[in-house]
């Protein structure tokens, strides 16, 4: 699976199943494109990790539930369940370290 | 400010890398060529394992970790286990071997293996992505794309050295001043700190009070509640320091500033310091 961009309504659903990277963006936030560009890379890389991209302006509910006063915003799920969240544009060693940690 | 000074080392004799040579290696610009041509990205069936495959694989081994079948793996990824990925290298779909992890055997079976191939970028495509990515205006060529690219690397590498020796001098300044810290002003820092903490768990639904020792050093880095308190503690302690000392520098009345205030005050005078003392030179 690629990088999938959900809605208010498609978002449970997304994040039900398996491990899933959700980033909370913004369009034109300078930080999410360049956490965009680091997760660009991972899904080349690794392209049996889902990403699902929320864009915070577009799914108003999703991004309030999730209290998401800052982006851009990783949020790592498995089953469902919200394993970490990282606020801020974490580089991609980082987020390689977590997929090591919660992948296998 | 309750707290105060006693002394104050002066931040000009801090001792700091004052050369730095910054390059962009070629791994880093081909990484990213590949935001040029990944929309054209093809997958095929690999044969011979390389770099860069991915695999699945059946597993066997009395280690947990290594005994699951339907385990996808990026050959050289490093996600996984950096010695089984590179006993992989020359295998290929079908092969059945055994590998050794920690002194323990793993049966390995290569169940499938697929390669994502890219194209050779071209201006076209440059352009393509210049239209697109604001940022990337002016690159309308493969060229251009990869100086941007080592340009804006080399730019990192110049903030990150600057920021490196301001982090050096700070430490030094803290560690070589003395400093009388107000006992209540501490830990009314510390217990804003720990709420914070206590907020950040709880939104993974989780309590400090609850966490095992390994979550302590999965978050913490440290083995016990009590450490990560101190830990906090001499955050808060540092926090004071840093407000003390800016304040100092920029002639602020400590016992009339509060914090509040005394964080407003930036760091200019130090990055400005750093910058006439630092030299940078770029190979490129």
């Amino acid at each position: 699976m690629a990088t999938t961009f959900a809605t208010d309504e498609t978002y449970k659903e997304l994040v039900s199943e398996g491990f899933v990277l959700v980033d909370f963006f913004g369009k034109t936030c300078v930080p999410c494109k360049m956490l965009a560009r680091v997760l660009e890379e991972l899904e080349d890389e690794f392209p049996f990790i889902n990403i699902v991209k929320v864009d915070v302006d577009e799914c108003p509910k999703t991004a309030e539930e999730f209290k998401i006063n800052g982006i851009p915003d990783l949020y790592y799920y498995k089953d469902g369940t919200v394993l970490a969240h990282e606020p801020g544009a974490v580089d991609g060693e980082y987020i390689r370290n977590r997929l090591t940690e919660f992948l296998y | 400010m309750r707290s105060y000074i006693n002394t104050l080392a002066d931040y000009r004799e801090a001792p700091f890398e004052r050369e730095v040579t910054i390059s962009c290696p070629e791994s880093h610009v081909q990484a990213q060529m590949r935001h040029l041509t990944r929309r054209f990205k093809k997958t095929e069936p690999a044969d011979v394992l390389r770099q860069g495959d991915v695999v699945t694989l059946s597993l066997e081994s009395s280690l947990e970790k290594f005994n699951r079948s339907g385990v996808f793996v990026t050959v050289g990824g490093g996600l996984f286990h950096r010695g089984l990925e590179e006993a992989l290298l020359g295998h290929a779909p079908g092969d059945a071997f055994t590998a050794k992890v920690d002194g323990e055997p793993v049966k390995v079976m290569v169940t499938k293996a697929v390669r994502t191939v890219f194209p050779e970028p071209t201006d076209e495509m440059a352009a393509a992505y210049a239209k697109e990515h604001e940022e990337y205006a002016a690159c309308t060529t493969v060229e251009a794309y990869r100086d941007h690219v080592a340009e804006t690397y080399r730019e990192e590498k110049k903030r990150e050295a600057l920021y490196g020796a301001v982090e050096q001098i700070i430490d030094w300044v803290l560690t070589h001043s003395d400093w009388e810290f107000d006992e209540e002003e501490l830990a009314e820092l510390t217990a804003a700190y720990m709420k914070e903490v206590r907020q950040e768990l709880a939104e993974t639904g989780k309590k400090f009070e609850k966490l095992t020792k390994e979550e302590l050093e999965h978050y913490f880095e440290v083995d016990s509640r009590e450490e990560t308190e101190e830990m906090m503690r001499s955050m808060a302690e540092r926090q004071i320091a840093g407000a003390l000392w800016r304040g100092a520098v920029k002639g602020v009345e400590l016992t009339a500033a509060s914090l509040e205030e005394l964080e407003e005050i930036d760091w200019d005078f130090l990055e400005d310091f750093v910058n006439e003392n630092l030299t940078m030179r770029e190979e490129i």
